[in-house]
């Protein structure tokens, strides 16, 4: 059922809740650390490693928010599931638009929590193979000529190679030859196809982000 | 004869005779020798005219030899005659200076009487005389001359004391014979004396009556003395009795001696069974040792004192008394006892209870009305053991499924619920006693301890609020007389109000320090400081008053109830602006060792 490469982290000020949802979690097979405050959480997070995050949401000093925010900035993917004493409704409507997997509240069923936990995982795994996969674009993206990289942004704009070329001041011919090894490098058969690609790592709208060896303006979302 | 001569002149006038008689009865050798002295002349110069004429048969005596008799008895007489005389010289010095001696006690008599307004009698009940000397005479004779008899001198005294002063005459000469009496006697000026007289009858062989003899004394001014005394006494005691208030007096040995009519009305009890410490019978069993404690206290102290305590009145109802005692002392200081008198103030405790009770009940409702603001918070503080146990218990559920089952874990396990159980439980109690009505009770209590199970009660509330808590508790802190639920519900408010001050202006620090410090005239200070923006100058002056909301929620009663309550623990609650922003509010509490009433 669980994978036991993936790392669930509990971080929790109370240390009975702490400890008894460590042995729920490692009795249903999964590897556990846990951790009192999101400080010490944060001094020992890896992202290289696969995982899913159980959260209180209310805690001295950095609370569970602040530490999701934290994990968004640094641009993880770890999934979230809040733990709750208090069923407060604005707290968790918040805490979802945030990108939450689950927001449970106090007593926890295990059947809730491992559930949340097995969505975790599989959103964890979906998002490392979107990750993969825009890796792949992003490296794609490396092979493009500066002159490709115009038009490509100029394609999936919706130009014709007419008005591309007017617009970069060159012949239609020029830009045709461009658009083929354009299509070619990025590995796409149709414009749809370069379009989406394109658009996962935001060319077309605002600058892209998470690019291996591109500008540094590329990297923020 | 001259001898005689010289010693008659010389001897004292009264004693002549004594010293002629003596003479005379030592004089008659004298008179033999003398005699025998003459016929011996006689016959010796018939001898020495027998000799003349034969003057061959005799040879011529010497003087000695012929006188040799003569010598002898003239040299005797003069011995025998001057030890005589020193012996009767010896005897007269004697008799002179017991005389003296006799004659200054009679004089130191007489003066001790006139002195002492004392008179010396003597009545002859054979002759039905009498004679008295000093003051007495003038009593006891109308004319003054010391004469007497038995009806003249019961005619001067006052017919209301002539039966006594019979009876007892008779009592003395029928039985003991020792006479006492005190009486009136008319005086020919028509005043009236006292008279106090002491005698003693003299009886003969036979037992018959002689005479008694006595002395007589003035104390018209004693018993003058003694009827102010009971007069002033006498209008005391009109004066206690009348008196709307119950009054008692005790002697220097602390007991009892005197309760007024309306104590003995007020308990039904008889003086004789209040007396000592009679009295503490009808005192209310709870309040005795209370109560004779602060009399055996203040007693010993000679300090004054003030006390209530229930006492049962004649219908076996118990009222409460306040009691007020004073020692009191006699014109020379001396201390006599203690005095007091006592108010049945029953109406006024109960009009005490009354509002106690109210503010009880106030108190309760801002209670309640806290605990359901933090009702939240609290249901908080009870998932988070719930949750531990119900994760422990699916956990375990789990690893006894697996096979091999974990035993260890499990153990583990159920230690842990069972303590959460125990932490569940605990945070139960405590809410029930804030939520619970009751009765106040004072007791001996840490203030650091109750400063732990508020901010327990607080601790998610202030998470929430995103307060940052600091204690400053001291160590070894006296205890206070309070009541802990009531301390606990005054810390809470002060924190709440805290909070909400920093909430409501979210500029200032959200920062909260709780101090607990001994203070000077055994007091326990305790300090809520928090960072918010501190009372309005002239909200300063007006925090206490009932109503004024001060924050958003509530019914703006929580500093007045933090007040009262502390006035009711005998302590002092006051606000104050902090120099670097924020608000303190304090309060201090007498400590353990210092009594409360």
């Amino acid at each position: 059922l669980s994978d036991p490469l993936h790392q669930i982290y509990v971080v929790d000020d109370d240390r009975p809740i702490r400890e008894a949802l460590s042995r729920l979690l490692k009795s249903a097979g999964y590897k556990v650390l846990t951790f009192s405050s999101a400080k010490e959480f944060m001094g020992h997070y890896e992202p290289d490693i696969p995982g899913c995050l159980v959260l209180d949401i209310s805690m001295p000093g950095i609370t569970g928010l602040e530490l999701q925010r934290w994990l968004m900035q640094s641009n993880s993917s770890l999934p979230i599931i809040f733990l709750t004493g208090r069923g407060d409704i604005p707290t968790s409507v918040r805490a979802m638009k945030e990108g939450a997997v689950d927001f449970l509240t106090k007593p926890v069923n295990e059947e809730d929590l491992l559930k949340a936990i097995e969505e975790g995982l599989r959103r964890e795994r979906r998002a490392r193979a979107a990750h993969a996969e825009l890796e792949v674009i992003w490296g794609r993206l490396a092979t493009l000529t500066p002159r490709e990289l115009e038009v490509l942004k100029h394609v999936v704009s919706g130009q014709l190679n007419k008005q591309i070329a007017d617009d970069l001041g060159t012949v239609e011919k020029t830009i045709k030859v461009h658009r083929g090894r354009v299509m070619e490098k990025m590995g796409v058969k149709s414009l749809a196809e370069l379009v989406r690609a394109a658009e996962r790592v935001g060319i077309g709208q605002a600058p892209a982000s998470g690019g291996l060896s591109l500008p540094s303006q590329f990297l923020t979302l | 004869v001259v001898l005689f001569a010289v010693t008659v002149a010389a001897a004292p006038r009264p004693k002549r005779v004594l010293v002629v008689s003596s003479f005379c009865r030592s004089a008659w050798p004298v008179g033999i020798v003398a005699a025998g002295f003459q016929t011996e002349l006689a016959q010796e110069s018939i001898e020495f005219h027998k000799a003349e004429l034969d003057p061959t048969r005799f040879a011529r005596p010497t003087f000695a030899e012929q006188y040799r008799w003569r010598i002898l008895g003239v040299l005797g007489m003069c011995l025998l005659e001057g030890v005589l005389i020193v012996a009767l010289v010896h005897q007269l010095r004697r008799r002179r200076q017991t005389e003296q001696s006799l004659r200054e006690s009679e004089e130191r008599m007489k003066l001790a009487a006139s002195a002492g307004e004392l008179g010396i009698w003597e009545w002859n009940l054979v002759t039905d005389e009498i004679w008295a000397t000093g003051s007495a005479a003038a009593r006891i004779s109308l004319d003054g001359s010391g004469q007497s008899d038995a009806d003249r001198f019961l005619q001067s005294v006052h017919p209301e004391d002539r039966e006594r002063v019979r009876q007892a005459v008779e009592k003395a000469v029928n039985d003991n014979g020792d006479y006492d009496s005190e009486h009136r006697a008319n005086l020919p000026e028509g005043r009236t004396r006292w008279i106090a007289a002491r005698g003693r009858v003299e009886f003969d062989d036979k037992r018959t009556p002689l005479r008694v003899r006595g002395v007589s004394m003035d104390i018209t001014a004693r018993k003058e003395a003694e009827a102010r005394a009971q007069e002033s006494e006498r209008r005391f005691m009109l004066m206690a009795n009348s008196a709307p208030v119950l009054i008692w007096a005790s002697g220097p040995d602390k007991l009892c001696t005197l309760f007024n009519q309306p104590w003995l009305d007020f308990t039904g009890r008889t003086l004789e069974e209040e007396l000592g410490n009679g009295w503490t019978d009808a005192v209310h069993p709870e309040d005795r040792a209370g109560c004779m404690k602060m009399y055996r206290d203040s007693f010993d102290a000679r300090r004054s004192f003030s006390m209530e305590y229930r006492l049962r009145r004649h219908d076996g109802q118990y009222r409460w008394l306040s009691d007020h005692g004073v020692p009191r002392y006699d014109a020379q200081r001396n201390f006599l006892g203690y005095i007091g008198s006592c108010v049945d103030v029953t109406e006024r405790k109960q009009a005490e209870s009354e509002a106690q009770r109210t503010r009880q009940d106030l108190a309760h409702m801002t209670r309640v009305s806290t605990m359901g603001e933090l009702a939240g918070s609290l249901a908080h503080e009870l998932n988070q053991p719930l949750t531990s146990i119900l994760s422990n218990a699916q956990a375990a559920q789990r690893f006894l499924k697996a096979a091999p089952a974990d035993l260890k874990e499990v153990s583990e396990i159920l230690q842990d619920i069972v303590e959460q159980d125990r932490r569940a439980a605990e945070i139960i109690v405590r809410m029930r006693a804030m939520l619970r009505k009751g009765e106040a009770q004072i007791l001996p209590v840490d203030l650091n301890l109750i400063v732990g199970e508020v901010l327990g009660i607080f601790r998610s509330e202030l998470v929430v609020r995103k307060v940052t808590t600091t204690t400053e508790l001291a160590r070894d802190l006296p205890l206070v007389w309070g009541d802990r639920i009531q301390l606990q519900q005054v810390l809470l408010n002060l924190i709440m109000n805290a909070c909400e001050a920093m909430s409501a202006h979210p500029r200032g620090e959200f920062r909260l320090t709780i101090k607990t410090e001994p203070a000077e005239a055994d007091q326990v200070q305790v300090a809520v400081i928090d960072g918010g923006p501190g009372f309005a100058p002239e909200a300063l002056e007006r925090v206490f008053e009932p109503f004024r909301r001060t924050k958003i929620n509530g019914l703006g009663l929580g500093l007045p109830i933090c007040r009262s309550i502390i006035s009711a623990h005998g302590g002092r609650l006051w606000v104050s602006n902090n120099s670097g922003g924020g608000a303190t509010v304090r309060f201090s509490l007498g400590t353990h060792q210092k009594e409360i009433f």
